[in-house]
């Protein structure tokens, strides 16, 4: 049996004094898959995959990563599974792009000329290069979030958790997006994209998994997950007929 | 302001690890105030041809010269007018009173070359070198806090535009009166704190840990301009140039 590059393993979590938001969760995702993992706001994605990522302290051992404690790894875990915030513009900690993306190879200690390095290649893959010393701040949401992810590439992980990558993204935003997308898992990336908007990933996803009230409740291939009742767990039923033409249109390409 | 994003400087400054570039800044600065004119005018005039190496062009600093003429003329008339009986000018104040304006035009000139040529990430390098004299990470914290300010000031200044923003599309206007106005001021701190509370998750997402790394290691370059920096402080402080 192949490992699985990341597993939750019957993880708990809860905020200090608070009702517990996962428990005893278990799923484990295999090294280059495009999962979505879906489901209604509030239902535990963003908490889930910040336990994931290291970012939350889940308890010991119920986050594996190639099979050992992600937290007694050495060095930061964002070196291995990358998390990127729903809000694009929350990640930015520089003032123009390449200094954004020197961020992190320079905070795992890397000799600048490396870490340049790095952060040149990671912008110029997501078509960036050309704007070093623009200010992120006047980049469009579709730039933002390519830029986000560029900055979290530089640090090479080799599973990226994309939360909500599609919101305030325009169609051709979304498309260029689901191409980067694409560009990654071709890369051998592992990708976990949270969304609720099934319509804009799903296609191209190789298993999904519907998250309700911190749990798990559906994981297959999506073929044999959509229409079998999601609409209980807040999600839209992507192939619903349309009420308007533009609703069928997210996975086109953009006309040229 | 434009300015070089790190490691893309046009000039020889920015080829100097930052470490040696803070120095040789401190080094000339702090004898500045003390020197003659010829090290002053000597000093402006390089550090002018050193920022146009760097990228900055002559029509982008005249605007940023403008405040700073105010100053030069708030320095000038306190040092040259007499307020003994009638206000009059004295002229034999005529000569320190321009010296001291050069070396002001001076401190700004180098002040603003070091701008030009480092980066944030450049500036953390630097502060992260000289904290290393400071007891446990206090000097990586305080220069990891220096290089979030200054990577925060932007979005700071953002976060108020869209709160000043909302402020309108809710109604406020010039004649709202204060309480309006303090309200949003709160809703402005409110979300400065609240992006404040997701900086340790934004900063464990982007790889920190708070590990020592190595400041950028100094060569001949680096030794020679401090030496030069310290060489031209003395002499000048010396009255021998």
């Amino acid at each position: 049996m192949i490992e699985p590059i990341l597993e939750a393993r019957d993880l708990s979590f809860s905020f200090e004094g608070k009702k517990p938001l996962l428990v005893k969760l278990s799923l484990a995702f295999k090294e280059a898959e495009l999962v979505v993992l879906a489901g209604r706001n509030g239902a535990g994605k963003t908490v889930l995959a910040k336990c994931l990522a290291g970012i939350y302290q889940a308890p010991r051992a119920s986050v594996l990563f190639r099979g050992s404690d992600l937290a007694g790894l050495k060095g930061s875990p964002a070196t291995k599974v990358a998390y990127l915030f729903q809000d694009a513009r929350l990640q930015v900690l520089g003032d123009s792009l390449l200094e954004d993306a020197l961020f992190g190879p320079l905070a795992l200690g890397m000799q600048r000329d490396e870490a340049e390095a790095r952060a040149r290649a990671a912008l110029e893959s997501l078509g960036l290069g050309g704007r070093l010393r623009e200010s992120p701040l006047g980049l469009s949401g579709g730039e933002l979030r390519r830029l986000a992810i560029a900055s979290v590439l530089a640090l090479d992980p080799e599973v990226l958790i994309l939360d909500e990558p599609f919101a305030n993204l325009d169609w051709q935003g979304v498309a260029s997006l689901l191409g980067v997308i694409g560009d990654l898992r071709n890369r051998g990336k592992t990708l976990i994209v949270l969304t609720h908007e099934l319509e804009k990933i799903v296609g191209l996803a190789d298993r999904l998994i519907v998250m309700d009230r911190g749990a798990p409740v559906a994981d297959g291939k999506p073929s044999a997950l959509i229409g079998e009742g999601l609409e209980v767990h807040g999600l839209r039923n992507p192939l619903r007929p349309a009420t308007s033409l533009g609703e069928l249109q997210w996975l086109d390409p953009p006309p040229a | 302001m434009a300015r070089s994003a790190a490691g893309i400087g046009r000039g020889g400054v920015s080829r100097i690890a930052p470490s040696a570039r803070l120095l040789c800044l401190l080094v000339l600065v702090s004898g500045l105030f003390a020197e003659r004119a010829p090290t002053v005018l000597a000093l402006t005039f390089f550090g002018l041809l050193a920022l146009f190496a760097e990228g900055m062009r002559p029509r982008a600093l005249l605007p940023e010269l403008l405040p700073l003429s105010f100053l030069l003329l708030f320095m000038f008339a306190l040092e040259t007018l007499s307020l003994e009986g009638q206000p009059h000018f004295v002229a034999a104040e005529l000569p320190s009173a321009l010296l001291d304006a050069a070396r002001l035009l001076a401190a700004f000139v180098l002040a603003r070359l070091f701008y030009q040529a480092t980066s944030a990430s450049e500036l953390r390098e630097a502060a992260e070198s000289a904290g290393r004299f400071l007891p446990g990470s206090l000097g990586q914290d305080l220069a990891l806090a220096l290089s979030l300010v200054l990577g925060f000031i932007p979005a700071i200044l953002l976060e108020w535009r869209l709160s000043l923003e909302a402020g309108k599309a809710r109604g406020l206007h010039r004649k709202s009166g204060l309480g309006p106005a303090v309200s949003l001021v709160a809703a402005f701190i409110g979300r400065i704190l609240a992006s404040a509370l997701v900086l340790p998750e934004i900063l464990l997402a982007r790889g920190w840990t708070g590990l020592k790394r190595r400041g950028r290691p100094w060569g001949m370059k680096e030794i020679l301009s401090v030496a030069i920096s310290a060489g031209v402080t003395s002499l000048g402080l010396l009255g021998m140039i």
